[in-house]
Order: C-alpha cells, then sequence, then structure tokens
C-alpha cells in the first residue's frame, strides 16, 4: 500500500487505502455514448490529493473508506492526480474509520479558481460584517468581508466562524465559489485560521493581459481606445438597473427611473484589451461631473456626453476596480478612475520591471 | 464567419516603428479583400498598432495627408486619404501640424517593391491629441512589453523542440510566448541586437525630450517676464534657467524647440522675444 505523502510522481498503477472527502459526479458524451464520472478529494493520514475515476461503485459516498487497487497517478494542469478506471478495482472498506491529514494547495487571490474547490490562502482579513441569519429553525452568524493579499481582493464569509477585522492569517481548507463573475472564498468548522506576519500588501497593478479570474481591489491601466455611444446621463430603473429609454421601465411600470452617470469603453494596454464601464462615484472622481447635480434635459445629456469624450477618448487612465467574468468575457467594473500622471507613470515601470520569474 | 462565434475586435500591438521597420515578413492573405498580419522580428503579429509620437513632418493635399510621425527609435509613415473611409481622419490629421505629440490608432499596410523591400505605411482609424504623460506611459509599456518579448525569444532559441507551454511555465504569457516561437520561426538566426539596443534606450530618450518639454514652459516664462526693451539676453534666460536646476543643455535644446514651433524669435543675435 502507497501512501499518499509518498506520491512524488506519475505512476502506471499502484494501491491505496483512502478515505473519500469529497466526490462528485459529472455527465460526460463522448463517440461511445453518455456516461458519469466522478471526482473529487480522497485522502490518508499523510495527506489528501485530487481524483477522477471512470468508473466508481454509486454506492461510495462521502467519508467512506476505500481501497483503489491498481490505479494510476498522473499529472492534470500540473497538478498530480489519481485515475481510477475500468482496470481499477475500488472495494467498499464499511468497517473502517480514517483521520485524514487535510492539506491544500496555497493559491495567491488571483489564481484562485472553481477547479480547485477547497485550498490555502494567506492574506488579511477586512470589512467584516455580522449579520444573524436562520436557517431549517437554527439561528446562526453569517460573517461576511473580504480577503486580500497582494495580487487582489475577494469577498470572504463565514457560517458561524468568527473572523476577526484586521487579521493577518493562513485559511487552509477555504472553499472556492464564483458568484455572479467574481471568486468569493468561504470558511466552515473544518477550515483552519492561523495568524502569519507578513508586509501590508499594496494594491497590485496588472497588464490586461494577466487578468484571468473575476477578482478585486485590483488597478489596470491603459489607453481608452472607443467609448460607447450611450456613455453619459441616463436614466435607471431602481430595480432591476436597466437603462430606461422612455418614462418608465417596460418590466417594472411603477418604479421611478433614477438619474445615473456612467461610462462604458475599451481600454488597450499593448498587450490586451478589456471593456470597462465606470459608475457615478468614478464618474464623480474622474470628471467632476456629479449626477445629484445634473437635470436630465437634451441640452445637459449632450454637454454630459461631450465631456465624457473629451475625459476619456485617447486618454491614457489608471483604473482602481474589479474584473468581472461575463457571458463575452472578462469585463472590468472601475470604481476609481484616475489621469495618468507622474506617480502613475512610475508605479507602471516598476510594475513592468518586475522580473519573469 | 464560423456559425456562433462572435466577431471579436482586433486589440491594437504596441510596437516601436524600428520594430515594424526590421519586418521582413507578412503572412499570406487568403481573402484578397483583408489585408494580412505582419511579423515583426520580435514575433508580434500585427494588423492594427497603437503608438503615441511628435508629428515631424506633414504635408496635405487635396487627396491626402502624409505625416511622418516619430517615437523613441525611429518614425512611422502615417497616410490619411479623401476617400469615404478616411476622409475623417484626413481632416482630423490636417487639424494638426508638426511639433504636436498624438496618439495614432491605425492599420499596418504593406508594400514590397520590385527590389524585394519592404515598407509600411499606417491608415490611422483614430487621431487624438496627446501629451507628455501620454507618451512617456506608452514608452514604458511598449518597451517593457518588447523586452519581455526578448527575454522569451532567447529562452526559446535555448530550447531543443519550442514550445508555447514551456514558455508559460517560465513565467511568459501565452501571447509573449507565440510571439517569441514566431520569432525563431519566421526569423531564424536573425541578429536582433541592433534593435535590442534601440529598444533599451527608448525610455531614457522619450524621458530626455520630456525634460526639454518641461523646461519649455519654464523658458517661456523667463522670455515672457523679461522687461529688456531690447529681447532677453541669453546670458540671462541661462542664468535664470540654472538657477532652476536645469541644465545648459536642456536650456539650448529647449530654445531649439521653441524656435521651431514659433513660439519664440530671436530679435537680434542671442536675444529673444516670445510671440
Ligand atoms: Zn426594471
Amino acid at each position: 500500500m502507497t501512501k499518499i505523502a509518498e506520491i512524488k510522481e506519475e505512476s502506471p498503477s499502484l494501491n491505496l487505502t483512502v478515505k473519500i472527502v469529497t466526490v462528485r459526479e459529472r455527465e460526460y458524451e463522448n463517440d461511445k455514448g453518455k456516461g458519469t464520472y466522478y471526482f473529487g478529494i480522497i485522502g490518508d493520514e499523510t495527506g489528501t490529493i485530487p481524483f477522477t475515476a471512470w468508473v466508481f461503485p454509486p454506492t461510495v459516498r462521502q467519508n467512506d473508506v476505500v481501497e483503489l487497487r491498481n490505479c494510476s497517478v498522473k499529472a492534470y494542469n500540473e497538478r498530480l492526480r489519481v485515475y481510477v478506471n475500468s482496470r481499477s478495482e475500488v472495494v467498499l472498506r464499511p468497517n473502517d474509520t480514517m483521520e485524514v491529514l487535510r492539506t491544500y494547495v496555497e493559491y495567491k487571490v488571483k489564481n484562485l479558481t472553481t477547479r480547485d474547490q477547497y485550498v490555502a490562502v494567506s492574506g488579511i482579513i477586512s470589512g467584516i460584517q455580522e449579520r444573524k441569519y436562520s436557517k431549517d429553525g437554527k439561528e446562526g452568524i453569517v460573517y461576511n468581508g473580504f480577503f486580500r493579499d497582494e495580487t487582489g481582493t475577494v469577498r470572504l464569509s463565514s457560517f458561524g466562524v468568527k473572523l476577526k477585522e484586521g487579521l493577518k492569517a493562513k485559511i487552509s481548507g477555504a472553499r472556492v465559489q464564483e458568484y455572479r463573475g467574481r471568486i468569493r472564498i468561504s470558511v466552515n468548522e473544518n477550515s483552519v485560521i492561523t495568524p502569519v506576519e507578513f508586509p501590508e500588501p499594496q494594491i497590485p497593478l496588472y497588464r490586461i493581459t494577466e487578468l484571468a479570474n473575476g477578482i478585486s481591489g485590483i488597478e489596470i491601466s491603459g489607453i481608452c481606445v472607443l467609448v460607447g455611444e450611450r456613455s453619459g446621463l441616463i436614466m435607471r430603473c431602481p430595480e432591476c438597473r436597466r437603462r430606461v429609454e422612455g418614462d418608465r421601465c417596460e418590466e417594472h411600470p411603477g418604479e421611478t427611473p433614477v438619474k445615473d452617470l456612467y461610462a462604458y469603453f475599451t481600454l488597450e494596454d499593448g498587450t490586451s484589451t478589456i471593456q470597462v464601464s465606470a459608475g457615478k462615484d468614478a464618474m464623480k472622481g474622474y470628471t467632476g461631473l456629479d449626477v445629484e447635480e445634473l437635470d436630465y434635459t437634451p441640452e445637459e445629456r449632450q454637454s454630459v456626453s461631450e465631456k465624457v469624450m473629451e475625459k476619456f477618448l485617447g486618454k491614457p487612465v489608471l483604473l482602481l476596480g474589479e474584473s468581472v467574468m461575463s457571458g463575452q468575457g472578462l469585463n472590468f467594473r472601475a470604481l476609481e478612475v484616475h489621469p495618468v500622471d507622474k506617480n502613475v507613470i512610475s508605479r507602471v515601470e516598476s510594475l513592468m520591471k518586475r522580473e519573469v520569474n | 464567419m464560423i456559425p456562433g462565434e462572435t466577431r471579436r475586435r482586433e486589440p491594437s500591438m504596441w510596437i516601436f516603428s524600428r520594430e515594424l521597420k526590421e519586418t521582413t515578413f507578412v503572412e499570406e492573405s487568403t481573402d484578397e479583400r483583408v489585408r494580412p498580419f505582419v511579423i515583426t522580428p520580435l514575433g508580434t503579429r500585427v494588423k492594427r498598432i497603437l503608438f503615441v509620437g511628435n508629428i515631424t513632418s506633414i504635408s496635405s493635399e487635396e487627396s491626402n495627408t502624409k505625416a511622418v510621425i516619430s517615437d523613441a527609435v525611429g518614425s512611422f509613415y502615417v497616410n490619411a486619404s479623401n476617400r469615404e473611409f478616411s476622409i475623417l481622419q484626413k481632416e482630423k490629421l490636417d487639424s494638426y501640424s508638426q511639433g504636436n505629440l498624438v496618439t495614432v490608432m491605425g492599420r499596418v499596410s504593406s508594400l514590397r517593391t520590385e527590389q524585394g523591400g519592404l515598407y509600411f505605411t499606417i491608415f490611422p482609424e483614430k487621431i487624438y491629441e496627446a501629451d507628455e504623460n501620454t507618451r512617456l506611459f506608452w514608452t514604458i509599456m511598449t518597451s517593457s512589453s518588447a523586452e519581455r518579448k526578448i527575454m522569451a525569444i532567447k529562452e526559446a532559441s535555448k530550447l531543443e523542440k519550442p514550445e508555447a507551454l514551456s514558455l508559460v511555465k517560465l513565467g511568459y504569457t501565452r501571447e509573449e510566448a507565440e510571439c517569441a516561437l514566431r520569432s525563431v520561426k519566421h526569423y531564424p538566426g536573425a541578429d536582433l541586437a541592433p534593435l535590442i539596443d534601440a529598444i533599451s534606450g527608448s525610455t531614457a530618450s522619450a524621458r530626455v525630450s520630456e525634460t526639454v518639454n518641461n523646461a519649455k514652459e519654464q523658458l517661456l516664462a523667463v522670455i515672457r517676464t523679461s522687461e529688456d526693451p531690447k529681447g532677453c539676453r541669453y546670458e540671462d534666460i541661462l542664468s535664470a534657467m540654472e538657477g532652476q536646476g536645469v541644465e545648459r543643455q536642456t536650456v539650448d535644446e529647449a530654445l531649439n524647440l521653441l524656435g521651431t514651433e514659433g513660439e519664440v524669435y530671436e530679435v537680434s543675435l542671442k536675444r529673444f522675444r516670445a510671440i
């Protein structure tokens, strides 16, 4: 029998006794027809490893102890993974129990993806707010806030486990999820939070090509090459947030539309391109236009439009905000827009000097 | 177009004029109406570029306007005709004059002469007024992007069987890795040293002219506040500027620039007045 900690390289055949830590199933379809495969994490006293099973007894459940005979180990996505296929044998050991040493791959916030569901991350816990909730007749507290390292920020939530504001911590066993195009993490009673020391992280500045996931608290810079014609002073339905062309939202005719100011533009930095939207606060800071002081008249809309074009079109800017995954790919929501001045230039210069590896 | 595929706008590449000038490879176009991609010595596959530069010469005729626009290491040749699709760009270009800083986004067009030489012209799609910060920002972004490609090319040429993944594992982006592979493929054994030297000096050169441009404003102020009826003496300008920490060489360059731009004229020998 091989122990998981002993698995260091690819192997065509080995035998393991493990506990099923997590297991999920998924349908697949290929030229031979449809089928179901299973994947998740297995573990023993020495560690954990992801697995994929093309053939698996459907009676096997989470927390069961099983013997895997003649399984193989291959690298997938640069990580070793155990494969159970038609040559392998899976034997359920219903009377056995096993303590699993959970090990998690350490991630930087920027690289978090839902492909790896449970991870270890190190960063600062901030913006924590408590909220009581009741579910299935039980009362509990949920803590919501943010988790930030030198590569970005994600939303953090915890059901039950208290989170300490401002704590620099390593969270082992944080769960990664994606919600509305943004990555978020959560902790539960199985996660381990240990205080760690590291220097205060700066807000990271990225080249557009480096953005991959929906994370916040990041900066990008570039030149605005196209500005959406509909940018400017608009009316929005307060319910669905959609732009209203007439007097009322077609779907929510009972709601009174509210004024909003926004810009929609294409930013390029020579490495790639991204669609950006900037809301009223960002617009106020950058253009000086305050939506509260503007009247929704054709003249005012026209002059706002011209001002937006003048401030954005062809101009270099630094944006603070978040990347959001949408159907069309990655977009950027700017919370702050700044002109490129000497300070920005020196930040860009030091970012660019960052060595390859 | 493949059904279901949404048409993506081709993003602009940021490259120096020198990288384009040394390009010898143009992809074959399968469709005559579609302009082919060119592949530069650094492997950049480009059809649309964006650059920030100084208009060093501009000549406007009814049928077209030609401009030479220089970046830190050379010049781009821009041509806007009065045909329907480009008339707006021609008008825009006509509104600028020599010495203006502009940002140009445009399509790269190549022409091969009978002798085999390859010449590139930029057909502008967008022209914006630029300033010193825009130029310095563009220069830094462009030179660092070129430097990363150069490093990737060096790595790729060390590999026995160059593959994008091996370069990505070293920390290069997918695009940089592919540029390196294209460079190795289309410019085998090419001597990139002169291009590399030019690019590595680009930021410094953009900074020098930035210093000069800053000095211009100070210098103009000095000349304007001079009460000498015969014009401000060169020696007085120099001592005022040196008092503000500006070196003599910078003063001379700024003075030349102001002369070319018509902001300042020489009343008599070594005496200056602002317009
Ligand atoms: Zn609505």
